[in-house]
């Protein structure tokens, strides 16, 4: 009798460990589903640390998702030059974007290829946009503990053929599923990572107000600190409009 | 009186090759100074309003935002050296030194603001009598555009304007320089803004055009815009003066060819500029339509006499003439791979110019040349290929552009002056390197018609700390053809190779 109760409370908790225990594919959802914002504007310091020097970037950001699931980004670089870059992201078609010079003069062109680096830093621009969850399939690996959270660490592989990577790993925080840490893969190496720090709370969003993106050698990296930001603040439709980056 | 030889010179809204002298016969007569005058009060109401407006910005705040006063600039020190005399000493070769200061300033919130960039030029012969044959204007004077020129120095404010938006509008008023159509270099649907050409081709991007006082309104309607211009009053091109270094000898011609300035036009409601716009993006491409009605950028040359002095030959007047004109012009972009194509065209259905005299005789010539209108089309077609080097070179982290464009104009009908500036194939390939620090480039543009061509490499170094520097080559060559007096535009410019130096510091 002992026996058989012992075992119907084994099963029991068998059975709710196996409930409780999430797979790859919930633990990334539950990150993906932390509330976001639909308007973003910052202040952004970018230093890139390359063979021995420290260049300083410094923009402002503005961005907006629209009722489309259309993303329209307006940076705007102060420091070294004046150059003004509109995005218009779409899920089903190609990326719009259109560059003010210092002249005034604006102009189309190409989104940039994806594994091309954004404005010589050690982020891409695939780097910078957004990936959906669809885009990979995770696996669970073992956790680790990384930046001092304990993490789930979870590896996701692409399911398209035009992705910049053969694969990620991400270390998703236990805590609140914030991603802490991705490590890039190209070619079946080790290429690079990105590291999120000073994570603060926002307007109720996690925000990284220092993220980096550091190369294996950790010798070379960049540096993206946040120097101000904003959630969901109104802005101006007109500012996204490309007429009107004159 | 009966002339033997010149060709009507047309030009167009480009043809910035042809300079200019007073003319010889003064027209300050009474009925004159009044008109001078009136146009005067009434350029100068129109800016008493514009800085009324601006101090009420300054006072005033939108939707609680506080104004902010935000300024950007730049110092820079430019010097010319012309190349062609091999035997020419320092001084005599160095035809150009120059400061100029820049400044951008805002003061305001995004949605209601004042907007300047003044631009202050001194020539080093404004602190020394150095001869050095770059006037700004023959004379002191200031424009209807602001511009206040003497011969050493200058201050202009080609944007000077009071800005409000709203979510749906945008309008402003003040002076403005507008950036319609997608060509790269040349432009037929710049209808508003006269060309600066006293240095030909080779002025910076942001010195190319006059800003213009006028009234402007954009209203956003989602992914189309439609943009209203209104210029009350005309401001007519910038050219080389007489005697200047980009000063057009014409060689080519059986008698001495004397060019009149550019005139203002009288500020009626007739020779007001009126324009629309439309614009959308469909398919990622960039698409408009526009329409204008107001006076041509271009200039049209009438020879109109001959002029005889003692101890001079005989020579014949061309007066540079502006006219009202109505266009009707579209343009395109459109990024496909790694390309971006584009092209831009205006139609007139009057556009004015000077009845063809090629085909008669040479004894029967007759002054003035006869002024008549055609369907006139301008067009330009061209690329920007954004060469994707870092897939072939690993390191290479620059943009590397290469843009090819082609520009022609012509007349529908025959008859008529065929236009200067026509049938040119531009080229330009630039590159960056060691983290944007060198920039590389090369630009060509070759007259296809007349055969003449000019290159004008560049390389420039950006310290990145505010300081950058340049230094660029200028190489003209171009045909004359004596048997019917035609020449490619770059032979007027053949004795300028030039080497260009600058230093810049911005803050």
């Amino acid at each position: 009798m002992k026996k058989n109760i012992l075992f119907i409370i084994f099963l029991i908790l068998f059975s709710t460990q196996t409930v409780l225990a999430l797979t790859a594919r919930e633990i990334v959802e539950k990150s993906d589903n932390l509330p976001q914002s639909t308007t973003t504007m910052s202040d952004m310091k970018m230093s890139i640390h390359s063979g021995g020097s420290i260049i300083d970037k410094e923009f402002n950001l503005e961005a907006v998702e629209t009722a489309k699931n259309d993303s329209k980004t307006l940076i705007t670089f102060t420091k070294p030059s004046k150059l003004k870059l509109l995005t218009h992201s779409h899920p089903d078609k190609e990326d719009d974007q259109w560059l003010m010079m210092s002249s005034g003069k604006v102009k189309r062109i190409t989104a940039s290829g994806k594994e091309k680096s954004f404005v010589n830093s050690h982020f891409s621009y695939e780097d910078l946009s957004s990936r959906k969850i669809n885009d990979y399939t995770y696996t669970q690996l073992s956790d680790e503990t990384t930046l001092t959270f304990p993490c789930y660490r979870i590896e996701g592989t692409p399911t398209t053929k035009d992705n910049v990577y053969d694969k990620v790993i991400l270390y998703v925080r236990q805590k609140d599923f914030f991603v802490v840490r991705i490590d890039f893969f190209k070619k079946g190496k080790y290429l690079k990572r990105l590291e999120n720090h000073d994570i603060r709370v926002v307007d109720g969003i996690l925000t990284p107000f220092d993220v980096r993106m550091i190369e294996t050698d950790d010798k070379e990296w960049t540096g993206l600190h946040i120097a101000s930001i904003t959630y969901n603040q109104e802005i101006s439709s007109s500012k996204f409009n490309k007429e009107a980056l004159r | 009186m009966t002339f033997k030889g010149n060709e009507g010179i047309h030009s167009t809204h480009e043809d910035i090759f042809i300079s200019h002298t007073q003319s010889l016969h003064h027209r300050n007569n009474h009925i004159g100074f009044q008109m001078i005058a009136s146009s005067a009060k009434r350029t100068f109401c129109c800016y008493l309003g514009l800085i009324f407006l601006c101090l009420t910005v300054s006072v005033s705040t939108v939707s609680g935002d506080e104004p902010e006063l935000t300024k950007e600039g730049f110092l820079e020190f430019e010097n010319l050296f012309q190349v062609e005399h091999r035997d020419s000493t320092f001084d005599e070769a160095n035809k150009k030194n120059e400061l100029r200061g820049h400044l951008k300033l805002r003061y305001g919130t995004d949605a209601l603001h004042v907007f300047m960039a003044p631009d202050i030029y001194l020539s080093s012969s404004f602190f020394r009598d150095d001869k050095k044959i770059y006037p700004y204007s023959s004379d002191s004077n200031v424009s209807r555009n602001l511009k206040i020129s003497g011969e050493s120095a200058e201050l202009s404010l080609n944007e000077f304007y009071v800005h409000y938006s709203t979510d749906r509008l945008r309008i402003r008023l003040g002076n403005q320089i507008y950036g319609w159509g997608t060509g790269d270099v040349f432009n037929p649907t710049s209808y508003f803004n006269p060309y600066d050409m006293r240095e030909s081709f080779y002025k910076d991007d942001d010195e190319y055009k006059e800003g213009v006082f006028s009234l402007s309104g954009m209203l956003f309607m989602g992914s189309s815009n439609l943009e209203l211009v209104m210029v009350p009053f005309h401001t007519p091109p910038n050219l080389a003066k007489n005697g200047s270094y980009w000063h057009v000898k014409i060689d080519n011609y059986p008698m001495p060819i004397i060019l009149d300035d550019p005139q203002e036009l009288d500020p009626e409601l007739s020779n007001a500029a009126f324009g629309a716009r439309l614009t959308s993006t469909i398919l990622n491409t960039d698409l408009s339509v526009s329409v204008f009605h107001g006076p041509d950028t271009d200039l049209l040359y009438v020879p109109v006499r001959t002029l005889i002095q003692e101890g001079s030959p005989v020579s014949v007047e061309v007066e540079a003439r502006s006219n009202t004109i109505t266009y009707f012009g579209m343009d395109f972009s459109k990024a496909i791979d790694t390309f971006v194509i584009q092209g831009e065209a205006a139609f007139s259905p009057n556009k004015p110019t000077t009845v063809d005299q090629s085909g008669v005789a040479d004894d029967d010539f007759v002054l003035p040349f006869e002024v008549d209108t055609a369907p006139y089309l301008s067009y330009t077609l061209g690329c920007n290929y954004f060469i994707p080097l870092y897939k072939l070179l690993e390191d290479h982290e620059g943009d590397t552009v290469l843009t090819l464009e082609w520009f022609q104009s012509f007349f529908l009908k025959d008859g008529y002056s065929p236009p200067m500036i026509t049938d040119l194939f531009i080229m330009r390939l630039e590159d960056s390197y060691f983290d944007n620090h060198l920039s590389l480039s090369i630009s060509g543009v070759y007259d296809t018609k007349q055969k003449g061509y000019t290159l004008w490499p560049k390389i420039g170094y950006d310290f990145l700390n505010g300081f950058s520097t340049n230094l660029s080559y200028i190489h003209i060559e171009g045909e004359s053809d004596s048997r019917n007096n035609t020449a490619s535009i770059f032979y007027y410019f053949r004795n300028n190779d030039s080497l260009i130096w600058k230093v810049r510091y911005a803050f």
